[in-house]
């Protein structure tokens, strides 16, 4: 008779583990997203990761020295562009050793080294999928990657095998995030009146304007909604199904993979569904891949008798490393829970942990379109007075301002992270980011075009899905009208957020 | 009989978690001022709730 603690293990055995052979593809897949992401990252090389930027390494420091205890980052080693350039380049090149499987543990480590390290520099470009794709890498540290499929593995004239791996941080990572996402939706449109979708439909600066059609049908948002939050809560939970594991993993994989490619296709949020697919590709169960061999008639691949969790756990050095794993893994939950009200449960975080979590780059907070999602969308317009007194939009090649609104808005934002960039200006209130952004615009143009700027306002046109009656709005981001008790910026023209501000914090809201 | 004690253990799974995340829900904070969320943000330096 078997006692409880063996029944424990032997159930966290078959919940926890995945195959091989979905580990390396899960390699392989992040292995091209390091890559991809270090190759985009590339072309805005010098607009948002040097000196002649938007954000200097003196302004990124002194933001993080502030708020961020122990945050580190080789970028800040040089400010010139080509410091960074080489730190892209070893991160892309490091990706597609991964992807290969060549040296899989080092180069691990070398792309979560440089992960950290970009985005440390500029955490004002970031958005979730960033945030995911470093702590997949982070977690990764603890795979044996190269096992199969790999360079590592022909190099040690390893046959294909399969087996189990334990991938309980990986499935923690996965589950967190949505479990965490399906808890901030607290907002009657997500849960009550499944409009949530709906409002995410009408940001222009985010969706394809040929996915406009399917956003035509109240029904169509409104079942996709409640689609979203069930699979948020309840898909996760059936990792923990000991049972018909095959079927369900398989399944489970196939809906969320769907699910997030169904989002790529209808809205621009960057790396992000990928990220998320290929997390999927990780726990896609042994069975599956027999499927596949019994289909396309493979040869015979071994099982491999002594698998992962098989393997006595001898020595110091790898006691520490692994309870080093599940030391972090109880921060990462920590940090979680805490994320859910910082304003509440900022206490749990001792000094100690906070630094630990920072040195890692462990904080996150997944708040994907919750409470609710935003319905303040719109754009961007400067208006430059040049030397022989003519005015001019700079972010439209200097000609006449129009106030006009834009074919596509999306399409007024160069890529993702340059829209990330302005729109955190607009939303987060951050001076730094709005100084850095003036700044950058008057050397940009006048390094161009050899003509004196003699001032330069840079305004945001609202477009407000909730309130139609603010459409059109024009809200001067800069100059900054004046900062609040936390050092965010008030903007003059956003009235109905300057009433809030005030509603909710009457006696330090606005100075 | 065996199927039927599997179904009822994935549907206990489902609403289990479900009724947990209801009961989380709660202490959430509803974030304030920006007038909702969009994608996830790294909040390394953007917080909107407060430091922590």
């Amino acid at each position: 008779m078997d006692s409880p603690f063996q029944k424990l293990f032997r159930y966290s055995k078959v919940v926890l583990s995945t195959d091989f052979r979905s580990l390396a593809v899960f390699r392989m897949g992040i292995g091209c997203l390091v890559m991809i992401d270090a190759l985009l990252r590339l072309r805005d090389l010098t607009f948002h990761y040097s000196d002649l930027g938007v954000i200097s390494i003196a302004v990124a420091r002194a933001s993080l020295e502030q708020r961020v205890p122990g945050a580190w980052s080789l970028a800040f080693l040089h400010g010139s562009p080509w410091w960074c350039g080489i730190l892209l380049g070893i991160l892309a090149l490091s990706g597609i050793g991964l992807a290969i499987g060549w040296r899989s543990k080092w180069l691990t480590l070398i792309c979560w080294l440089l992960i950290v390290s970009i985005h440390y520099r500029n955490p004002f470009v970031l958005n979730g999928g960033d945030t995911l794709l470093r702590l997949l890498l982070f977690w990764s540290l603890w795979l044996p990657l190269g096992r199969v499929w790999s360079v590592d593995a022909h190099r040690k004239g390893e046959k294909t095998f399969h087996g189990e791996v334990n991938v309980s941080p990986l499935i923690l990572q996965i589950c967190l995030m949505y479990w965490c996402s399906a808890i901030f939706k607290t907002h009657p449109v997500w849960r009550e009146h499944g409009t949530a979708l709906d409002h995410v439909a009408h940001l222009g600066s985010y969706t394809f304007s040929w996915a406009e059609h399917l956003w035509r049908y109240p029904g169509l948002t409104k079942s996709l909604t409640f689609i979203t939050l069930w699979l948020e809560q309840a898909g996760p939970a059936l990792l923990f199904v000991s049972f018909w594991r095959g079927p369900i993993r398989t399944l489970l994989a196939t809906a969320f993979i769907s699910f997030h490619l169904g989002i790529a296709a209808l809205m621009n949020i960057g790396l992000f569904p990928f990220v998320c697919a290929v997390a999927w590709l990780g726990l896609l169960p042994g069975e599956f891949w027999q499927w596949i061999n019994s289909q396309f008639r493979f040869p015979h691949q071994r099982r491999v008798v002594s698998s992962y969790w098989n393997q006595p756990r001898k020595g110091a050095w790898l006691r520490i490393w692994h309870g080093t794993l599940y030391g972090t893994m109880a921060l990462s939950l920590l940090i979680n829970f805490i994320s859910l009200n910082p304003e509440r449960y900022a206490w749990m975080f001792h000094p100690s942990l906070r630094f630990t979590s920072n040195v890692l780059h462990l904080k996150q907070k997944w708040r994907l379109f919750a409470n609710r999602p935003t319905t303040r969308d719109g754009w961007f317009v400067t208006e430059a007075v040049f030397e022989d007194g003519r005015t001019g939009d700079l972010l439209n090649q200097g000609d006449p301002v129009s106030w006009a609104r834009p074919p596509s808005i999306r399409k007024t934002f160069a890529n993702t992270r340059w829209r990330k960039l302005w729109l955190n200006s607009f939303h987060h209130r951050n001076p730094s980011v709005i100084n850095g952004l003036h700044q950058w615009l008057l050397r940009d143009w006048e390094r161009r075009n050899g003509r004196k700027i003699v001032s330069l306002k840079i305004f945001f046109v609202l477009e407000d899905y909730l309130h139609p009656e603010d459409n059109e709005q024009r809200i001067t981001i800069f100059p900054i009208e004046r900062l609040d008790s936390s050092h965010k910026a008030i903007f003059a023209g956003d009235n109905r957020r300057n009433q809030e501000i005030e509603r909710l914090n009457p006696f330090t809201g606005i100075e | 009989m065996k199927i039927l004690h599997r179904i009822g253990t994935v549907v206990l799974i489902i609403w289990g978690v479900n009724l947990l995340t209801l009961q989380i829900q709660p202490i959430v904070h509803s974030g304030s001022g920006n007038g909702g969320q969009t994608c996830a943000d790294d909040d390394t330096d953007t917080d909107t709730d407060g430091e922590w």
